[in-house]
């Protein structure tokens, strides 16, 4: 009688994670996918409202709002009769498929729970499951600011490219700050109803990451990649023990904060719905993928185009009091660049070919950097071997 | 041939740019931006279709070696699927891209299955680790030359031209 070798665990993932993934499932049974009419938009927000309470709802200058790859928004203003005056609003939508699949619940409580701690844009309405925007959707008011200076010439695709130049002295310590105190806030004694942490001193952090993106690798696989599935039993052998889990941001990078001129003060940390509880480590291998980086005047790289990767790193450290360990950054970086090789490869190719997201163009164009992603993984994993 | 590809191409470029574009109202973000994605995915496919088949079979070529490298790796069923794959790749039709395309991906699946082997926990033989990841720091940087003109590359510099990848007799 044979005697069948161990298995890994993929099914341990956060419920509400597998949760949306499924919805994912169904949802693309339903067909492609359109832009919405302004006509639709209003007409749902309208219904929201009317759910939410509001009388005498006016909804007045709509207008789409381009960036990012996988929600669609819209600005807005709204009246209604227990408002003293119109205010500005934005609004994120659910395509039927995007570049990443996500929770905006989870996004919303983020959004509350981290309101005061570090800048977000203020929530204003969220409806989790689509109840009446016909979609996953959520409203918050409309923040001042840019992501890129007005006064650099720069051209960006989702954020990638962007130069700050002159701005960099003003940005660098609050790009840190911001990112510290993320990751030092007790979010655990907020209550979260969408959220749960892996276990302290296990593996666990980081195997549900590899779970999460696996899955999605499987559902939304369009052509079969070795290098990726090497890398996805790379990692699951390799996984770290995660000592303190934090929040981790997710996306936490160049393109995802705002920031207003001539202050440089940061406006707004943008972009939470790939947020979960993990090792910190995570996000700061996040920020310092080559992608993200710009050359600085001498052409160093600089991490999201404000600091050289060690400086970021120590300043980091100063801030949190944490110890980095540069072996579990590395296996995070490994982590984010097969991430990004399912998300860009598998999910941008499948979502375009269904037709599934008012921007299969956006899609199909950042599936082009998949090769960067295989490159910087070879040189990655044979760094970490060595270290 | 006449009109040909590329001439169609410059085409479509120029009522984009000299008459869609002009046309759009200012405040019609998204639709510009959209109208920019096209026209810099028309300069790439003009760049791509001339070698398209070619790059295929360099593809193809490489998977063929590193199937042969893998092989020793595998147990007895995932030799079978993978001998079988090697095999189809080898009887395809040289000159026709979905051919050539469709044994890449089924050569591809097959050495998934054997990486993977069944999901089992045991560590990763270092030979077959050495060998993909040799596989890999060949095919990776000509992936990222062939898609250069995306400008999404954070190195652009280091990357040879698109013709420069095929050598005369591929």
């Amino acid at each position: 009688m044979s005697v069948q070798a161990p298995r890994w665990d993929r099914d341990d993932l956060e419920p509400r994670i597998a949760h949306v993934l499924s919805r994912k499932m169904q949802r693309r049974e339903q067909g492609g996918y359109s832009a919405r009419t302004d006509e639709q938009v209003t007409r749902q927000l309208e219904d929201l409202f009317r759910a939410s309470g509001l009388r005498d709802i006016r909804i007045s200058q709509l207008a789409r709002m381009t960036g990012g790859a996988s929600k669609e928004q819209f600005a807005f203003t709204l009246e209604h009769g227990e408002a003293s005056a119109p205010e500005r609003m934005v609004l994120r939508m659910d395509p039927w498929m995007g570049i990443v699949e996500t929770c905006r619940g989870r996004e919303a409580e983020l959004l509350q729970t981290y309101a005061g701690i570090v800048p977000v844009p203020p929530l204003r309405f969220v409806d989790a499951d689509g109840e009446h925007l016909g979609a996953p959707g959520l409203i918050t008011a409309m923040v001042p600011g840019a992501t890129a200076p007005t006064d650099v010439d720069t051209a960006a695709v989702s954020g990638i490219g962007i130069r700050f130049a002159h701005w960099i002295p003003k940005l660098a310590p609050q790009f840190v700050d911001n990112l510290a105190q993320i990751h030092l806030h007790d979010w655990q004694a907020d209550g979260l109803s969408y959220f749960e942490a892996p276990q302290a001193g296990t593996t666990q952090a980081a195997q549900r990451q590899v779970n999460w993106w696996s899955r999605v690798w499987r559902e939304d696989l369009v052509e079969p990649d070795p290098l990726a599935t090497f890398v996805e039993r790379w990692l699951r052998e390799h996984a770290p023990v995660c000592a303190r889990p934090v929040m981790v941001h997710g996306d936490y990078r160049i393109g995802n904060f705002m920031f207003v001129e001539p202050s440089g003060a940061f406006s707004a940390v943008l972009d939470w719905e790939l947020a979960h509880p993990g090792d910190f480590h995570e996000d700061l291998a996040w920020c310092v993928q080559r992608l993200f980086s710009t050359p600085g005047t001498d052409g160093e790289p600089l991490i999201c185009g404000l600091l050289p990767r060690a400086e970021f790193l120590s300043r980091y450290a100063d801030a949190t009091g944490f110890t980095v360990d540069p072996s579990i950054v590395r296996y995070y970086e490994i982590l984010s660049a097969w991430k990004c090789i399912v998300i860009n490869n598998a999910t941008a190719c499948c979502a375009a070919r269904e037709s599934q997201s008012h921007q299969d163009i956006v899609l199909t164009w950042l599936s082009f950097s998949t090769a960067v992603f295989r490159d910087e993984i070879v040189r990655l994993i044979r760094e970490a071997e060595a270290l | 041939m006449n009109p040909d590809i590329s001439l169609r191409l410059k085409s479509i470029e120029k009522a984009l740019t000299d008459v869609i574009a002009r046309a759009l109202p200012a405040h019609e973000q998204l639709a510009r931006d959209q109208l920019n994605l096209i026209v810099g995915h028309l300069r790439i496919i003009d760049e791509h279709w001339r070698y398209a088949l070619r790059y295929e079979l360099g593809t193809l070529d490489q998977l063929l070696t590193l199937a042969a490298q893998l092989r020793p790796f595998g147990d007895a069923a995932q030799q079978s699927r993978l001998d079988q794959a090697c095999q189809s790749a080898g009887a395809v039709d040289r000159a026709d891209f979905d051919q050539v395309s469709t044994a890449q991906r089924a050569l591809a699946a097959a050495l998934d299955r054997l990486i993977a082997a069944d999901d089992s926990t045991a560590p990763i033989p270092p030979g077959l680790r050495d060998a993909v990841l040799a596989h890999f720091a060949l095919a990776a940087p000509r992936e990222r030359a062939w898609h250069h003109a995306s400008h999404l590359d954070p190195d652009p510099d280091s990357l040879p031209p698109v013709s420069s990848l095929f050598t005369p007799s591929t």
